[in-house]
């Protein structure tokens, strides 16, 4: 079976090591909120903003979840410290999401997949069949690896820090962006290539319609 | 005996406080609530692990967490305090 | 564009493995008895003996999920499992495989990195066992409830054949570590909707699901899912965003909030949630269904609550039964209607809740195949 999306708007970013400005402070103004915001959550709210997504269902994915809260918490049962619950309620997969939530006062259903390299995959996929509903989602996908130490772990990836986008509704006409034109980025977790793939693909100067295979 | 300056230091830097400086906090600003520094809970809890590890000084009476928490000033007094006592 | 096909969703087998029972029956049994699988124990945290709830097993856990899944085929329809879709609900991951690899020498170099996501937990399955397909939901402790929530909808909406739900979660000291620092665990199992609660216990499980189109013999029928956010706060939740999941729920089964005959909280024995789900209760269901809340006797298995209590749900129905509350002393809202002892009733419609971090909300309905 296979579900036709339109590309309402689509957003992407990436550094190898941090990205450098994400417009937190004029995203979020209010500096007690601000504080609390890890690497995902500033760049699901700056993806957001870029694809002009204010309200509405949300399918959200990683694969490495939030890797420095869950280093610090490591790092702090093995030095028999007391972790801190700030850092730990910010170490559940669902943390940027839940930030972005907050934010713009977001209520609807929010998910949150994590399918390791097929997390982005699965996200279109989801996004597509809960579009049949009739509404606009907003699909997105971040990794953030820039943590101490993590080259004792990371041989593969080149890019810490990556996000992805797209707004997205169902529609009946037929698929204007071919998977097989695309490139891959090398070294790039897997994990958001299949919505990284499209988005780089995208021309705002035309429709654009992806076929998602389930 | 803690200056009000080095507290609002610890605090800065326990509670990530971000873009604020020492002198941008009243001593007698409320810690909670959005008339005063707007911290919730979970910096409650984040501040009583911050003075254990700065001052060693212990904070259990939950019973008198209101009052202690009430201002930077009011926290400020315990904690010189009990390091006098 | 309307999407026209619409099935009927049916929970046709089940299969579970916690501190309350090794197998389901076991599991329901013990908690209409009272029999709590919670203990004080102190090798998950540093400086603290709080009561948690182990599995008891000599097998490994990662062999338990396999006998688990294993058990529900030889018990299904199913041949095989090739054109299921398989749906994970977890929260921890292979969490506590990182832990004791970086625990031996504080050295990240010892971590299999293969092992440390939550998609860990579908590869494991799959080396055993084919599926048409496999998705992994993490949204803390409402995984496996959204994992629930997302068969509903894609057998539904007819997309796939069938599917099998594993909520699953193991003790990990990252867990009970991080709500030991939010001053939320009890040295006790918890005493949910009590005036006394001190706090909630964390626990492990995996709790197995089968999805179909058709229903068989002893079948339940999920009937509907709701979803919310609090937008709110990361940890405290708020009662607006319980009762928009619950208000959801009815909507999607078509039915009316006075149909519910018993409601399955998310009662953690929380100060915060018990409170918060109490007040939503008594705000849409005036006509007092009975109301309990069964971690007292598994524990808050985190990941895998809305599963494992999708499992007790389904139990509810086929028995018709409502269990007590256990360890309910003093009744804190007396609005709610709480089970003080178990009791036979007739059971028609179960609402089952799950609150998580972030405010993340799901409530499903489960109904009896007439």
């Amino acid at each position: 079976m296979t579900i036709n999306l339109e590309i309402i708007d689509s957003s992407y970013i990436y550094d190898p090591i941090q990205i450098e400005d994400l417009k937190t402070k004029e995203l979020v103004p209010k500096m007690v909120t601000r504080r609390r915001l890890t690497r995902a959550a500033k760049i699901a709210i700056y993806l957001a903003s870029e694809t002009n997504f204010e309200e509405g269902r949300i399918v959200y994915g990683n694969s490495y979840a939030e890797l420095d809260s869950s280093a610090k918490i490591l790092n702090s049962i093995n030095n028999k410290e007391p972790i801190s619950p700030t850092i730990f309620q910010n170490s559940v997969n669902n943390t940027a999401v839940s930030y972005l939530s907050m934010l713009t006062k977001n209520k609807h259903e929010i998910m949150t997949i994590s399918s390791g390299d097929n997390t982005s995959l699965n996200i279109l996929k989801a996004g597509a069949i809960k579009a049949l509903d009739g509404d606009t989602l907003l699909l997105l996908v971040t990794e953030t690896l820039n943590i101490e130490k993590i080259e004792e772990l990371n041989n593969c990836i080149n890019f810490l820090e990556c996000g992805v986008a797209l707004k997205i509704r169902v529609t009946q006409e037929n698929p204007t962006m071919k998977y097989k034109d695309m490139k891959n980025i090398e070294n790039i977790p897997l994990s958001i290539i299949h919505m990284l793939n499209i988005a780089k693909n995208v021309d705002k100067k035309k429709s654009n319609i992806i076929e998602v295979v389930l | 005996m803690i200056t009000s300056e080095n507290f609002k230091e610890v605090l800065i830097k326990y509670l990530n406080l971000e873009d604020i400086s020492t002198d941008e906090i009243d001593d007698n600003d409320p810690l909670f609530g959005e008339d005063g520094l707007g911290l919730d809970s979970v910096d409650s809890i984040e501040l009583v692990l911050a003075i254990e590890k700065e001052y060693g000084v212990k904070i259990t009476d939950t019973t008198k967490y209101e009052k202690i928490f009430t201002s930077v000033q009011t926290l400020l007094d315990y904690i010189n305090d009990t390091m006098k006592s | 564009m309307i999407h026209n096909i619409k099935n009927k969703v049916f929970i046709t087998d089940t299969a579970s493995l916690s501190c309350a029972g090794n197998n389901c029956d076991e599991l329901f049994t013990n908690v209409c008895e009272g029999n709590s699988g919670v203990k004080n124990n102190d090798q998950y945290s540093y400086d603290s003996c709080p009561a948690i709830g182990k599995i008891q097993s000599k097998n490994s856990f990662y062999n338990n999920l396999i006998i688990q899944c294993q058990k529900i085929l030889d018990n299904s329809t199913l041949e095989n499992f090739n054109n299921t879709l398989l749906i994970i609900g977890s929260s921890v991951g292979g969490m506590s495989l990182t832990e004791d690899s970086y625990f031996k020498n504080s050295d990240y170099k010892d971590i299999d990195t293969t092992k440390h996501n939550i998609n860990y937990i579908s590869e494991v399955i799959k080396k055993e066992f084919n599926f048409y397909d496999d998705i992994s939901f993490s949204t803390a402790c409402t995984s496996s409830a959204n994992a629930l929530g997302y068969a509903y909808e894609v057998l539904q909406k007819g997309i796939y054949e069938n599917a099998l739900v594993i909520g699953v979660d193991s003790l990990c000291k990252t867990t009970v570590g991080g709500f030991l620092s939010l001053g939320v665990l009890s040295s006790n199992p918890c005493k949910p909707f009590d005036k006394n609660r001190d706090g909630m216990n964390v626990s492990e499980a995996i709790a197995c699901l089968l999805l179909e189109t058709k229903a068989i013999k002893n079948s339940v029928e999920i009937c509907g899912v709701g979803y919310s956010s609090d937008a709110y706060h990361m940890t405290q939740p708020h009662s607006d965003g319980s009762t928009k999941a619950m208000k959801n729920a009815l909507q999607c089964a078509n039915i009316l909030s006075n149909q519910i005959d018993y409601i399955n909280t998310h009662g953690t024995g929380t100060i915060a949630n018990d409170e918060a789900e109490a007040n939503s209760i008594c705000n849409i269901f005036t006509h007092k269904p009975y109301v309990s809340s069964t971690k007292s006797i598994t524990g808050h298995t985190l990941g895998a609550a809305g599963a494992i209590e999708a499992i007790i749900s389904c139990k509810i129905i086929q028995n018709q039964i409502i269990p007590k509350n256990s360890f309910l002393d003093e009744i804190d809202n007396k609005e709610l209607n709480l089970t003080v002892k178990t009791i036979k009733k007739n059971v028609n419609y179960v609402l089952s809740n799950s609150f998580a971090f972030g405010g993340n909300n799901c409530s499903l309905v489960f109904g009896k195949v007439i």
